[in-house]
C-alpha cells in the first residue's frame, strides 16, 4: 500500500520533472539554435554541460541579502513545479494523486509561485532584482485571473474540482472544441508564469536577468532547473485531453 | 475514527509549524518577512484542515491566502514609512496593552479547546465535503455569505480611501514633497537641474 501509494507516486514525479526539464533546457536550446542565436555545438549535451559548469562555479552574495529566503526561494519553486505535476493525470490509471480538489491546487501552484518568485527577487537586496520581483507581482496577479477563469471554465462542465473528472466529461467533445480560448489562454499563463520566451519578463534582458541577476553557481542552476520544471505541468495539463478520446 | 499513525505525526510537525511561524511574524523586522511568514503558518493551518478531509477548504486556503499575504506585502510597502521592506524596522507597538490582549485570547481560545463539549456525530463515510460546502455556500447560508463579502469589499475600499488620503510626506491635495535635509530646505531627493545659468529653480 505504502508503495503504490507514497514511494511511486513520488518516484514518476521526480523522474517526469528531470526528463521534462532536460527536454525543455534542449528544446529552449534547439529554438534559439533555429532563430540564429550563438548556440553550442550539440543541443542534447549543451544543458548537461552548462548544469556542470554551474555546479562548479561560486555562489555569489550580494550586501545583507536575506539569505534564508534567497536560497530557499529557488527550492520551493522547484517544489511548487513537483506539487503541480503530482496531480496530473497521466492516463486513465496513471494518476500521481488523485485529489478531489486537484483542479483548485493547481491554482494555488501559481498562486505560490507568485510569492516565491517575488521573494527570490526581494530577498536579494539588489535593484535590478526588486524590480523584476515587483514586475512579477503585478504581472502574476492578472496571471491569476486569467488562469482561474480557464480553470472554472474546465470545472464547469466536469461538475468537479478533480482533474481525471475534468479528463472524462471531454469523453464526448473536447474542451478545446467547447472552450476554443482556454487552451491559448492556458498556454500563455504557463509561459508567464514560467517567464519563458516572450513573457520572460521577470527575468528580462532590460534586467540583467531581473530576479537572477545576482545570482549564480548552485543556486542558479536550481532557479534554472525549477523554471523548467516548472513549464512541465503547465504543459502536461494541456495533453490531458488527447487521450480522453481513445 | 482508525487512522494511520503518519496523520498523527504530520499534524504534530504542521502544528508546530504553525505556531513557530505565527511568532515569528512578531519576532522579525520587516513587514515583507512578516507576511511570509504568516503565509507559512496559514499553509500549515490549511494542511491540517486536508488531514481532517477539508479538501476544498484547506486547498483554497493555500491559494487565498499566497495572494492575499503577496497583495498585503505589497500595500504595506506602499503606505509604511519605511518603502523597501528589506531595512530591519520595529514591528510591534503598544507592548503592554498587546500582552495582556494575547494573554486574554490565548485564555479564552484554551478554555474553548478544554471545557467546550464538542458534539460527537461522525458523518457517513461516502460524504462528499466539496459538493457539501457548494450546497451549503451557494444554498441556504447565500444571503449571509454574499453580504459579507459585499461588506468586506466596501470595508477594504473605504480604507484604502481614507488612508491613502494622506501620503508619506503630507496630504494628497497638497501636493506631498519630501522634507529638506536641513529645516526649512529644499526637498530632498529631487533630482537636480541641469541649468547653466546658475539659481536652482525646483518645482513646488
Amino acid at each position: 500500500m505504502i508503495l503504490d501509494e507514497l514511494i511511486l507516486p513520488v518516484l514518476l514525479v521526480i523522474v517526469v520533472l528531470v526528463v521534462g526539464a532536460y527536454l525543455v533546457a534542449v528544446l529552449d536550446e534547439a529554438i534559439a539554435g533555429a532563430l540564429g542565436m550563438p548556440r553550442a555545438t550539440s543541443v542534447w549535451t549543451a544543458p548537461l554541460a552548462q548544469g556542470a559548469w554551474l555546479l562548479t562555479q561560486q555562489a555569489n552574495a550580494t550586501e545583507a541579502p536575506d539569505w534564508r529566503a534567497w536560497r530557499l526561494a529557488p527550492a520551493l519553486y522547484l517544489a511548487l513545479a513537483a506539487i503541480g505535476l503530482a496531480v496530473v493525470p497521466f492516463s486513465p490509471t496513471l494518476i500521481p494523486t488523485d485529489l478531489v480538489t486537484s483542479v483548485v491546487l493547481w491554482g494555488s501552484v501559481e498562486a505560490l509561485a507568485t510569492v516565491v518568485i517575488f521573494l527570490h527577487g526581494w530577498s536579494a537586496n539588489t535593484l535590478l532584482a526588486l524590480i523584476g520581483a515587483y514586475r512579477y507581482v503585478a504581472l502574476g496577479l492578472s496571471y491569476i485571473l486569467i488562469s482561474m477563469f480557464v480553470l472554472i471554465g474546465v470545472a464547469l462542465p466536469a461538475e468537479s474540482l478533480q482533474f481525471s473528472q475534468v479528463v472524462a466529461s471531454q469523453e464526448g467533445l473536447w474542451n478545446v472544441i467547447r472552450q476554443p480560448l482556454g487552451l491559448p489562454l492556458f498556454l500563455i499563463v504557463g509561459l508567464g508564469m514560467t517567464f519563458w520566451g516572450p513573457l520572460n519578463l521577470a527575468d528580462s534582458r532590460d534586467l540583467a536577468r531581473g530576479t537572477a541577476s545576482a545570482v549564480s553557481g548552485p543556486p542558479r542552476l536550481v532557479w534554472n532547473l525549477a523554471r523548467a520544471a516548472m513549464l512541465v505541468p503547465s504543459a502536461a495539463r494541456r495533453r490531458a485531453p488527447s487521450w480522453a478520446a481513445g | 475514527m482508525d487512522y494511520p499513525i503518519g496523520v498523527d505525526i504530520a499534524f504534530l510537525l504542521l502544528a508546530t509549524l504553525a505556531v513557530v511561524s505565527g511568532w515569528r511574524v512578531f519576532a522579525t523586522d520587516s513587514m515583507v518577512r512578516a507576511s511570509f511568514f504568516l503565509l507559512v503558518s496559514f499553509i500549515a493551518v490549511g494542511v491540517i484542515m486536508i488531514l481532517l478531509a477539508a479538501e476544498y477548504l484547506g486547498v483554497a486556503m493555500f491559494f487565498m491566502m499566497a495572494v492575499e499575504m503577496m497583495v498585503m506585502a505589497i500595500f504595506m510597502v506602499m503606505f509604511m514609512m519605511n518603502p523597501a521592506g528589506l531595512n530591519p524596522m520595529m514591528m510591534v507597538h503598544q507592548h503592554k496593552f498587546s500582552i495582556a490582549a494575547g494573554i486574554a485570547i490565548f485564555v479564552v481560545l484554551a478554555a474553548v479547546a478544554l471545557l467546550a463539549e464538542f458534539p460527537d456525530s461522525p458523518l457517513p463515510a461516502d460524504i462528499d465535503p466539496v459538493r457539501s460546502l457548494g450546497n451549503e455556500l451557494l444554498g441556504d447560508s447565500m444571503l449571509i455569505f454574499e453580504s459579507a463579502g459585499i461588506v468586506l469589499l466596501t470595508t477594504m475600499i473605504g480604507v484604502v480611501v481614507l488612508s491613502s488620503h494622506r501620503g508619506r510626506y503630507g496630504a494628497a491635495e497638497e501636493g506631498s514633497m519630501p522634507p529638506g535635509l536641513v529645516p526649512g530646505g529644499d526637498p530632498a531627493g529631487m533630482p537636480e537641474e541641469e541649468d547653466e545659468g546658475g539659481g536652482h529653480h525646483h518645482c513646488h
